[in-house]
Formats: structure tokens, C-alpha cells, sequence
């Protein structure tokens, strides 16, 4: 056979036919409802290290680790801001950073770190942030995702995670500008009027 | 190699529309026509298609080869200076590449000729990987075609087990995809390209190329300043390296798809007379010359090609020095390259052209393109094929 043996049509379809998609929006409902079941796994958040070290005494040095381990985590993935009032607006406390070519930017402050035991049986841990404006009473990933809820007494948190959590997140940058690719295929195609037809070939 | 006429599945567009095929329509004309289709014999496809496209792109490779090597030749093939290390290292590195389509004049008895190389953006994978393959199917289903017929066409097959591979190459990376603006084939062979990569289980993200940002650290960047790591564009090399942004490829750390030493020597005409040079007289070759070399070259007919262009714009037919015929465009500034004339064959007052698809540097079908014209441009038409003994 010189084709393909098979191709999954379902992959394929991006409007799904009118009965199937009566279907998925049931089972879609039925996934919402269970999704608190699947594979989340338990994972403590700690507003420092010294919460975590009374939390956990005999493993003093884990807290270390992981809290060091949060605030590399963070200088890579958190999102970075161009002004410090922008990021005030979300995370409250901000910290500003300077690059190479006199530029600066700021990220929010690390609000605790989080501390969880996968499957394996390792211990990782991830940034947490706290929340303000509209975000407020919050516990927050890197990539914005809301672990748990917050309040300024709150020291140690359980929380029920999935464990992508602990996933390396991308590592996020301030963009200093846009639009720096692109000009050719303008130029081109402002030659012929409109063009829709695209710069493949 | 037969052009067969038969019956329009009844309810294709209404099929288009749920599988987001929507450019069968361009500028008000067909594009996708399946009012016929195209009727090969098993060793039309394996001997005179599939064997020699093979071949082809492994000549084509000794051209990188020897191209990179040389400050001379990046001359000639129109690279900025500034590039010419960063792509000998890319091709040192053995960069993967993605996908290519080779041009082929082919009539189903003679040699297929190259006419070029689309190495770095080609378009109309969707509808040869996909949408032909399903017209096999259901009209073999509806008893419109023998159950014994067979196609070209193991596209999706082999870019979901090449990005596999891929992913495995780069684990736990996020791809990145992009394309221009309002540009509705070009994004639809994005979105193909995502499926098939989401089908390998890789993680992908898709940004517009004319929102790509330059993020602290000679980095891209994508809307929510993410760095982008892995790019696949659908873009051309010989833009990218000619806009602001371009230093910013110098980042080893980003990995393109295709990669630079494809983009910049592949799909550069400057090709086609290097093969001629390397492989005279190859029977899947037409003879092919730089400017400076027209001198030496017996009397005749000519193809008057731009270094690069895209969709058969800016191409010129000469006999003795006089244009017969000529499409316009918008390339050329970067000069020519001169191809020995050599006309699509004709069936029933279509001149055609057949598309021959690679995935990496394995054959992977053919998509077959009509045009009323002798140069095959943006608004040809799309038709099916089969394979029948």
C-alpha cells in the first residue's frame, strides 16, 4: 500500500458533526465533574523556609533545596512585566531585574514555594505566588495557575495538585519588541494588492 | 498516467467545511477540483516518481555539501555574510529537516524533470496528505472506484512518525508554529503540521511570525513572552535573513524548522545549475546555468528563473533571447539563474505538474497540479490520483 494505512477522522474533523458534538458537550460535563478525582496528587505549599522546616523538622535540608530550587524556577518562568506598576496590579510585591543593554523589568516576588512527592517517590517543588487586585486571596503557579486559596495568616497550605505542577514551566523573558519579522512578506505582497494565498509555495 | 473524468462526491464541500479545509475556493476559482482525477500505473509511481525523487534529494544534498564549504558559493547563492558560518555549523550538526515538495514535469513515459526544489515553505500538504486520501476513500466506499485502487499518499503516516523522532531529539520542548497574517492556505498547513504533531505527542503553541517578539537575551519570544525554542515557519529563510530580527537566529538555542542550511540552499534556485554542474547529464536534471555562463551555452530555448520566488511568479520563457511567455511578480532583485526549456505535457488542454512530496529523505506521494498556462501558478488547480495495475 502506498497510502497511509489509516487516518483518525475524529482528529481530522474541526467541526465536529452535530450529534457528536451533543455527545462530547455531555461527557465534556461529566469530566468537569470527575476532574477533581484523576491523578492530582497532595503537595504543601510554605510561605518560607522556616514553615517549612517546622513542618517537617527532620528534613531541614529538603526545605533548603526545594526553596532554592522555587527561586531559580521563578527567575526563569515567572512572567515578567516592563513596568513595575503592571505587575504591582497582580502579584503586589514586585521585584525589578536589569539585563545586559540597560534594560529592566519586573517579576513578581516569590510567595512561598511548593513542596510534593510524586509517584516516584521524589520530592520537587515549584514557585508559588501571592495574588493581588483581582487576583487577591490566591496561591499562584508560574504560568498563572491557582493552586489554592490564600490568606496572611496562612503559613502552610495543603493543596491537591496535578502534578504537571512541578513540570519545568517555559522559561518566559520581557520582549523588548515586536514585529521585527515580517516586513518582506509585506513588501511583497503590497505589490500585488491583496493576497491571500500566503508565501508557501 | 491517464486524466480519468468522474463524479463529484455530492456533499465534498459540505465535508470541507467540518474538516476546516477552507481554501478549496481561491480569488472565486477552484482550487480543488475533483471533476477528474489522475490515473497511475504502480511503476509510473515507483520507478518513475518515487525512485527518482529519492535520488534527486541526495544529489541535491551533495550540493549543501559542497556549498557550505565555500565562501564562493554562499556568494553565489545569495547568503548574507553574516549567516554563512552559522549554517555550515547547522549543516555540520545535521539539523533535521521537516518536509520538502519537488516540481516535476513528468508524463508517465519519459524521465521525470526537476523544475525546482520547494525545500522551506512548501504549501498543499493538507490537501495531498489528507483531503486526496479521504476522496479515495469514500469513492471507493461508493463504489466509484475499483477496490483495488491504491494512491501516493503516506503524508500523514510519516510526519507524525518523523516528529516522533523529533520529539525524542528534543524531549519535553514546546513546538512553536507559525505562519503570516491573513493568510488562510498558509495557516491551514500549520494547523495540518500541529495536528500531526500533537498526533506524536508533542506540545505545541501557535504564533503569528509578524508577532514574534525579541525577548531579553537574544531570544524569541511568543504573545506571553514565552521563550520559543523549537520554530517551525512557514516562512521564508531568505526573508528572515533579511529583516531585524535576523541576528536573532544566530541563537543556538533555537532549533527551526526547516532548518537554515535547507532554507538558505534548497530552496534557492542557485540550486539547479549547481546540480547541473555536479550531476551532468542525469536524466532527471535539465541543464541549468548561472548568468555569467550563458556565453558557453549552445543556442537554446531558456526558463528565466529568479533566485527566489514563490508560486510561478516572475518566471520568463525565452527563445533566442525573446520572451513567449512570462508571469509577473514581485522577485528578481537578488538576479537569475537560466533553465534549458522544457514544457509541462498536456492532457486535455491542461498543462500538469506533479508534486512529489518527501518527509525528511524518505518519498512520501504526490499531489498533481493543472494549470491552463504553461507556468504553474497560484490559482492551478488541485486534482486527485490513483494507482491502478
Amino acid at each position: 500500500m502506498k497510502r497511509s494505512k489509516q487516518i483518525d477522522l475524529n482528529l481530522m474533523r474541526k467541526r465536529p458533526l452535530l450529534s457528536i458534538s451533543k455527545l462530547a458537550a455531555a461527557i465534556g460535563g461529566a469530566i468537569a465533574l470527575t476532574g477533581c478525582g484523576g491523578n492530582e496528587t497532595d503537595a504543601k505549599i510554605y510561605a518560607s523556609i522556616q514553615d517549612c522546616k517546622a513542618d517537617i523538622p527532620s528534613e531541614a535540608e529538603v526545605c533548603e533545596a526545594a526553596y532554592e530550587q522555587a527561586l531559580a524556577e521563578s527567575e526563569r518562568a515567572s512572567p515578567k512585566y516592563r513596568s513595575a506598576n503592571d505587575c504591582a496590579a497582580e502579584f503586589g510585591t514586585c521585584e525589578v531585574r536589569h539585563g545586559s543593554n540597560g534594560n529592566s523589568w519586573f517579576m513578581p516576588a516569590l510567595g512561598g514555594f511548593m513542596l510534593g512527592q510524586m509517584l516516584d517517590g521524589r520530592r520537587h517543588s515549584a514557585p508559588v505566588y501571592t495574588g493581588y487586585g483581582n487576583l487577591y486571596g490566591g496561591y499562584y503557579g508560574a504560568d498563572g495557575s491557582r493552586y489554592g486559596d490564600f490568606s496572611r495568616n496562612t503559613r502552610v497550605k495543603s493543596v491537591k495538585v496535578d502534578p504537571k505542577a512541578f513540570k519545568p514551566k517555559p522559561r518566559v523573558v520581557r520582549t523588548i519588541s515586536r514585529g521585527g519579522f515580517g516586513s518582506k512578506a509585506a513588501a511583497k505582497s503590497s505589490w500585488g494588492g491583496s493576497r491571500s494565498s500566503g508565501w508557501g509555495g | 498516467m491517464l486524466r480519468m473524468p468522474i463524479r463529484q462526491r455530492r456533499d465534498w464541500r459540505a465535508q470541507a467545511e467540518q474538516y476546516g479545509f477552507k481554501f478549496h475556493t481561491m480569488y472565486g476559482e477552484a482550487y480543488w477540483d475533483e471533476s477528474a482525477y489522475y490515473q497511475f500505473t504502480l511503476d509510473q509511481i515507483e520507478q518513475g516518481i518515487e525512485a527518482p525523487t529519492a535520488e534527486i534529494h541526495q544529489m541535491c544534498l551533495a550540493v549543501v555539501d559542497k556549498v557550505v564549504r565555500s565562501e564562493e558559493l554562499m556568494q553565489r547563492f545569495q547568503i548574507p555574510q553574516p549567516f554563512w558560518d552559522r549554517i555550515a555549523q547547522s549543516w555540520q550538526d545535521k539539523e533535521p529537516s521537516l518536509y520538502s515538495r519537488l516540481d516535476l514535469a513528468y508524463d508517465g513515459v519519459n524521465p521525470a524533470k526537476l523544475y525546482e526544489n520547494n525545500a522551506d515553505t512548501p504549501t498543499s500538504l493538507y490537501e495531498s496528505g489528507f483531503w486526496q486520501w479521504l476522496w479515495l476513500e469514500q469513492q471507493v466506499d461508493r463504489g466509484a472506484l475499483p477496490r483495488s485502487s491504491d494512491q501516493f499518499t503516506s503524508l500523514q503516516e510519516k510526519l507524525i512518525q518523523r516528529f516522533a523522532a523529533l520529539k525524542s531529539r528534543y524531549p519535553g520542548q514546546v513546538l512553536h508554529l507559525s505562519c503570516c497574517k491573513d493568510t488562510e492556505e498558509d495557516f491551514g498547513t500549520v494547523t495540518y503540521l500541529q495536528d500531526c504533531a500533537e498526533a506524536a505527542g508533542i506540545e505545541t503553541r501557535f504564533v503569528y511570525i509578524e508577532d514574534i517578539g525579541h525577548g531579553e537575551g537574544e531570544w524569541l519570544t511568543d504573545l506571553d513572552n514565552q521563550v520559543i525554542t523549537w520554530l517551525f515557519k512557514l516562512y521564508p529563510w531568505e526573508f528572515m535573513l533579511r529583516e531585524q530580527y535576523a541576528g536573532l537566529t544566530l541563537n543556538t538555542g533555537v532549533n527551526f524548522l526547516e532548518p537554515i542550511w535547507k532554507g538558505s540552499v534548497l530552496s534557492n534556485k542557485a540550486l539547479l545549475p549547481m546540480l547541473w554542474k555536479l550531476f551532468p547529464g542525469h536524466p532527471n536534471l535539465l541543464p541549468a546555468f548561472f548568468e555569467d555562463e550563458l556565453d558557453n551555452v549552445a543556442s537554446m530555448p531558456l526558463v528565466k528563473k529568479p533566485f527566489f520566488s514563490r508560486e510561478g511568479a516572475n518566471i520568463c520563457i525565452l527563445q533566442d533571447g525573446t520572451a513567449i511567455e512570462q508571469s509577473d511578480g514581485p522577485y528578481g532583485e537578488e538576479g537569475f539563474i537560466y533553465q534549458a526549456y522544457y514544457p509541462l505535457p498536456k492532457f486535455g488542454g491542461n498543462y500538469t505538474l506533479i508534486g512529489s512530496w518527501l518527509v525528511d529523505d524518505e518519498p512520501a506521494g504526490i499531489s498533481v497540479r493543472e494549470d491552463s498556462g504553461l507556468i504553474t501558478q497560484d490559482l492551478s488547480r488541485c486534482l486527485p490520483h490513483t494507482i491502478l495495475n
